[in-house]
């Protein structure tokens, strides 16, 4: 008795997770976040704007602005804006005006295979910058100009970054882990900028109480986003259906992800799909060179790839067609149809695409997605009359 | 309400185990750890292994061996404790061996508290004579270990079974030089228990 433990690191006080080792506690809930810590310091102020070959449409503009003053302002903001709106680009302003005053600037997203390409882009746009990537395996260099981490390595910056700007929150694995969303908290000294596609109307009302949420409901070529068809049917129906499409999809070169809701399933439908196709292939999380394949699928070696979702977010492909199958399956969500609908028709040469669904029976969720990217697109229609 | 020892979150399907057990695991997590006991069989000598290595026990194992959480300790054998103490009766455990500066170091020494729950007597004969890490060598070099671990001369285990233990078993060679040594020493008879069985792919 008496012997009350709180955990330093997450603030945990619950015995359940305490252990003793050599007579003295430690919390073992927050054990895999031990490492090297990095203390605050203010960078070298760096004047550049941002390198871009291509003009920010209006809306972009507008809204980079307006983060931008919220920024000065130390007021945190929500960016709710569609698959495909060019959300990245709305953050370069605020991130040249924190480089120009020396300001610790952090941009995390829960997936790794997210941080490398974005590290890569965003040191493309700001070359001056040191820009750093942290991740699991990368953890030897922590400081820099703009450090892209992922949320697990959130825990390394106490009370860091002055501009923390968070994409993709509604994403595996930050999404629903307590312990990340304290070492989220607890990282930021200043303000954060979260950007979702699909928020949750918790963090919406959260953010509103004491800041701004901005919307941006069009993508940045104006077109509208291709809505998802539906195909009801059988296993095999669904199969052939399936087999079908892609074949039609290739022949007219264009790129094909067929998604499936478990491994399993992914496996044994890419085992009889390749029978039929060739130059296909199969991404899931356990399999150990995901990223050459990706790579071999963006480069057209590979036609068509079966994956789960794993590529659910953050892949963006010229001319790209998108099939679900079993769509009805219980893991597939609002927010994971929605994201996974909005992989097709990113680029402005080929804003259109198909999306299939191929399902026995219909779920809330093919609903509500299919709802939620009809009720975007109906803004776009309503901006156009107002003009 | 308990939680699961391993994935930490709190267990649903209350099963006989989770009272018994002083640190129990969800059923989602022994499905996962897949206990097997395939028997191997080193230079002649029986043995088991309780697993075969998988993800799981790899981030298991770097928790308890790399972040030293001695809590998962008892994990991996507790349920079949009693099993392998009827099969085990009368047999002396002695622990593959690891360099003595890093169990200082952290504290414990990880294969001797894998099996301390079975309760059985412990003789740490054998002693690491450099640091090396086994799983850090090539599989040509894997084999010269037997150059780098000693055993502590007055032992007295004549007439007496013991029972050679380690945590991961690739290549037997840790295992071979233990059961070369230890023969000269006539046990009556000498059995084998790893906690869980790799090959150098999936290491």
């Amino acid at each position: 008795m008496g012997s009350f433990f709180v955990c330093k690191n997450c603030g945990n006080s619950d015995a359940r997770y305490i252990g003793i080792r050599n007579g003295i506690k430690y919390c073992r809930r927050c054990l895999e976040f031990s490492g090297k810590k990095v203390k605050y310091k203010i960078n070298k102020p760096i004047n550049i704007s941002p390198l871009l070959n291509y003009e920010l449409t209006n809306e972009q503009k507008e809204i980079s602005i307006k983060i931008t003053k919220n920024f000065i302002n130390k007021k945190n903001t929500l960016i709710y804006a569609v698959c495909g709106a060019g959300k990245t680009e709305l953050v370069y302003d605020v991130i040249s005006y924190a480089l120009k005053k020396g300001l610790q600037i952090g941009f995390t997203i829960p997936r790794r295979e997210v941080v490398i390409e974005l590290a890569h882009r965003i040191k493309s746009t700001f070359p001056k910058a040191k820009v750093i990537s942290v991740y699991g395996e990368q953890t030897d260099i922590l400081e820099g100009n703009i450090i892209v981490l992922t949320t697990h390595q959130l825990f390394r910056y106490r009370n860091f970054f002055d501009l923390l700007i968070f994409d993709e929150i509604d994403a595996f694995p930050y999404k629903g882990n307590e312990l990340l969303n304290i070492m989220f908290e607890k990282s930021i000294r200043g303000n954060y900028v979260i950007m979702s596609a699909t928020p949750s109307k918790e963090l919406i009302n959260k953010i509103k109480k004491n800041g701004l949420v901005l919307t941006l409901f069009v993508r940045f070529h104006f077109q509208e986003i291709p809505v998802p068809k539906i195909y009801y049917g059988l296993i095999i129906l669904k199969f052939i259906i399936t087999l079908y499409r892609t074949r039609k999809y290739i022949k007219n070169h264009k790129p094909v992800l067929i998604f499936a809701p478990t491994i399993g399933i992914a496996t044994n439908l890419f085992k009889i799909l390749s029978k039929f196709i060739k130059n296909g292939g199969l991404v899931h999380s356990k399999v150990k060179n995901n990223s050459t394949i990706i790579n071999d699928f963006k480069n057209t070696k590979l036609k068509y790839l079966v994956t789960t979702s794993v590529l659910e977010r953050g892949i963006t492909i010229k001319g790209l067609q998108v099939i679900i199958f079993n769509a009805d399956h219980d893991i597939y969500n609002k927010e994971t149809l929605v994201q996974i609908a909005g992989r097709v028709g990113r680029k402005k040469d080929e804003p259109t695409g198909d999306i299939t669904y191929l399902i026995t029976r219909i779920t809330p969720a093919i609903l509500a997605s299919i709802n939620d990217i009809k009720e975007k697109n109906e803004y776009l229609h309503s901006m156009y009359e107002g003009n | 309400m308990n939680i699961c020892t391993l994935c930490m979150k709190e267990i649903k399907s209350i099963t006989f185990a989770t009272y018994l057990l002083e640190n129990p695991i969800c059923n989602k997590c022994l499905k996962e750890l897949n206990p097997r006991f395939e028997k191997i069989k080193i230079n002649e000598i029986e043995g088991e292994a309780i697993y075969e290595y998988n993800d799981l026990i790899k981030t298991t194992l770097y928790r308890f061996k790399g972040l030293y959480d001695i809590v998962l300790a008892p994990v991996f054998i507790n349920r079949f404790a009693f099993y392998l103490k009827l099969k085990y009766r009368g047999y002396i455990i002695l622990p593959a061996p690891s360099f003595l500066e890093s169990d200082k170091e952290r504290g414990f020494n990880h294969v001797v508290d894998i099996f301390k729950i079975l309760n059985m007597p412990v003789l740490q004969a054998f002693y690491k004579k450099t640091s090396y890490k086994q799983s850090s060598l090539p599989s040509k070099e894997r084999e010269k270990v037997k150059d780098k671990i000693g055993i502590k001369i007055d032992l007295n285990l004549k007439g007496k079974k013991v029972l050679l233990v380690d945590d991961l078993l690739t290549t037997g060679s840790t295992i071979k030089t233990l059961i070369k040594l230890i023969k000269p020493y006539e046990p009556k008879s000498i059995k084998v228990l790893v906690m869980a069985h790799t090959t150098l792919k999936n290491n």
